[in-house]
């Protein structure tokens, strides 16, 4: 009997020593991670600072500094998702998670700056963009919110980035967030505003989201051409 | 962050694997590593082998061939092949032609294994002191009498189990239970060392005669009399060890809807007779580690819970890609794929360290039972056959044990043998 208890003994030693260096190598992992992440965002800030920088310099030729903008907004609104995705699997079913929380308020931010350049983009050049954005509840579940990310993405790489998706977590801790979420009154997730102006709220198809966008923005590339859902 | 509540599952689910597979790794380094102790054959006991048949035709020849030349003094062994009521008259025609000084055809005019086997233990015997029991259609390592025998060093010990090992495995079906049987081996051997051996397979268990007739011989209305006779046994305070070294050969099912029924008989089996007699195993004078039993029966729920586990993964992948696919397409399915794979990266956490972590103590694990056994390890072919042996005999064992559970719970321990005419 001693001899039974003593192996369990040794069982549980070495599974809690195998938990440890789990927790261990799980921290090294995450601290390897968070600088490539942090790189990537601050190379995307950079590259939102140089467009909000052309947007602002009174140029004499409109047409030039909105053909940077546009050729910059759709780049950036790529890398923007696939940083996004990148930092949420980081953050997701981990407990050792350094710095992630002031990343992907930083992130936050940077979308939603991002989103407030797309807006004035369509002001002076035109209506150039679709400015979508979603809000999804980040402490909450929320059926339909990742498929719809993920069809905004889609609806994103078809339009060929005319129109550009903001995906914002609603819960986040920063201000500007809390403002939004009261300006448009977030209660239901998910829920899309269109241009800024047009509010849909709970989940939609791929081709529900193209028929609200060709409702309020028929100009768009998306309506002329055929998309199979 | 917080872990979900299915994060957290999943942590308890791996944590318990993991004790479990260490603590068991650790019973097999004693297996491997230390010296047995076990008693010299100097007297030879007489002793009976009770071979009873249902359809086995010319496989009881083997089966017959193979006691005649086990190395063991000829005059001190007697065969009786023992007739059912059912057996079929090609058989009948073996058995009578097998005949002899020493080998008996009896036929028992009664129905069921456990039922022919007793009329033997009960009409035919003589004065042997021990009883081999040996399905018709399972043969007899030269080597394994002796060193049963040589098990019997306690007047408590009341059976000797062999490692049951598969004859001549042809198809593919056969190769993954040849190292199903091998790791059976190991564990039985496990088990027998924390006095928690719940049975005593029918191809090759040598019993001590008076025990067997102190406890009340076989249980006749049981399907799975093997487990029960064993578990009585531990009941009433006697032991039931295993030699690893002593061999017998069986044929095993050569499809997998044979091979399934028989698993979900077994298992079953094990159920209703645990359910049974759990009380009996409390008696103070039961000979059994009820922790051990307790840490099986966890081993088992663990291996039933990994089909919701799968079935719920499955599910969330499945219902995620179909969703994509009719709302947006297969080409953006099969587009975002690769970049999911760089995704993964960032996913990679503390939780899939400890899984990897898991899985490699498990794969050691099986490594190291079939290193135990074989001597010799074929790196490419054995590590292709337990890669294989975990997905597809995983699941198949898991189904099984969760289809007997549910049986046997709603049988409620009803379950009887039924004797199906040859087709």
């Amino acid at each position: 009997m001693e001899n039974k208890h003593t192996k369990l003994m040794l069982a549980v030693f070495a599974v809690i020593l195998m938990i440890g260096i789990s927790f261990v190598f799980g921290y090294m992992l995450a601290s390897l991670k968070e600088p490539v992440i942090q790189t990537s965002l601050s190379q995307d800030q950079q590259s939102l600072e140089a467009l909000i920088l052309t947007s602002n310099l009174d140029y004499t030729n409109t047409s030039l500094s909105c053909a940077i903008l546009e050729a910059g907004i759709g780049t950036l609104s790529n890398n923007l998702n696939e940083l996004s995705n990148e930092l949420n699997s980081a953050m997701s079913g981990s407990v050792v998670t350094p710095q992630y929380s002031q990343l992907s308020n930083q992130l936050t931010y940077t979308r939603l700056n991002f989103w407030v350049l797309v807006q004035r983009t369509n002001e002076e050049c035109g209506n150039k963009f679709v400015n979508l954005l979603m809000f999804y509840p980040g402490s909450s579940t929320c059926n339909g919110c990742v498929n719809e990310g993920q069809e905004l993405a889609y609806i994103s790489y078809i339009s060929n980035y005319t129109t550009v998706a903001t995906v914002l977590n609603a819960h986040a801790n920063v201000s500007a967030v809390s403002a939004l979420d009261r300006y448009y009154n977030v209660t239901t997730f998910p829920m899309l505003v269109i241009n800024g102006k047009y509010i849909v709220k709970g989940y939609l198809t791929t081709p529900q989201i193209i028929q609200y966008i060709c409702k309020y923005s028929s100009s768009s590339d998306l309506c002329k051409q055929n998309v199979s859902s | 962050m917080m872990y979900s509540l299915s994060e957290i599952a999943y942590l308890v689910l791996v944590i318990l694997i993991l004790l479990i597979t260490f603590f068991w790794l650790m019973v097999y380094f004693e297996i491997f590593n230390e010296k047995e102790k076990t008693r010299k054959v100097k007297d030879y006991p007489k002793i009976a082998v009770v071979i009873p048949t249902l359809f086995e035709g010319e496989d009881l020849k083997k089966s017959v061939e193979s006691v005649k030349k086990v190395d063991y003094p000829a005059q001190k062994i007697s065969i009786y092949i023992g007739l059912n009521k059912a057996s079929d008259e090609k058989t009948r025609k073996v058995a009578k032609s097998l005949e002899s000084k020493r080998v008996h055809a009896i036929d028992t005019g009664v129905n069921g294994k456990a039922s022919v086997m007793n009329y033997i233990l009960k009409n035919s015997l003589k004065d042997e002191q021990f009883i081999l029991t040996l399905d018709a259609d399972s043969m007899i390592d030269r080597l394994a009498l002796k060193r049963l025998l040589s098990m019997f060093d306690d007047e408590k010990v009341a059976v000797v189990t062999p490692s049951v090992a598969v004859y001549r495995p042809r198809n593919f079906i056969e190769k993954l239970q040849e190292y199903d049987y091998i790791f059976s081996m190991v564990l039985r051997k496990a088990f027998s060392k924390m006095d928690a051996l719940l049975v005593a397979p029918g191809p090759g268990s040598l019993f001590r005669r008076s025990t067997l007739e102190k406890v009340g011989y076989f249980d006749e209305g049981n399907i799975t009399e093997d487990m029960e006779i064993a578990i009585r046994l531990l009941a009433n305070g006697y032991k039931i060890r295993n030699k690893i070294n002593a061999f017998t050969y069986t044929v095993v099912p050569h499809t997998t809807l044979k091979l399934l029924k028989q698993r979900i008989r077994w298992y079953t089996g094990f159920f209703v007779n645990v359910s049974r007699y759990h009380a009996l195993l409390d008696k103070e004078k039961a000979s059994v580690s009820k922790s051990v039993i307790l840490l099986i029966l966890l081993s088992t729920a663990l291996s039933i819970m990994v089909i919701p586990e799968l079935a719920y993964y499955i599910y969330i992948d499945i219902s995620g890609a179909y969703t994509t696919v009719t709302n947006i397409g297969i080409n953006y399915l099969i587009s975002t794929s690769l970049n999911d794979l760089y995704i993964y990266f960032f996913s990679f956490n503390e939780i899939t360290i400890l899984s990897l972590i898991t899985l490699f103590i498990g794969l050691f694990y099986l490594m190291y039972a079939l290193k135990g056994m074989k001597k010799t390890l074929d790196p490419v072919r054995d590590t292709l056959a337990v890669g294989l042996y975990i997905t597809f005999f995983g699941y198949l064992l898991a189904f099984s044990w969760f289809y007997g559970a549910l049986k046997a719970g709603m049988l409620r321990g009803d379950v009887k043998w039924r004797i199906n005419t040859q087709s």
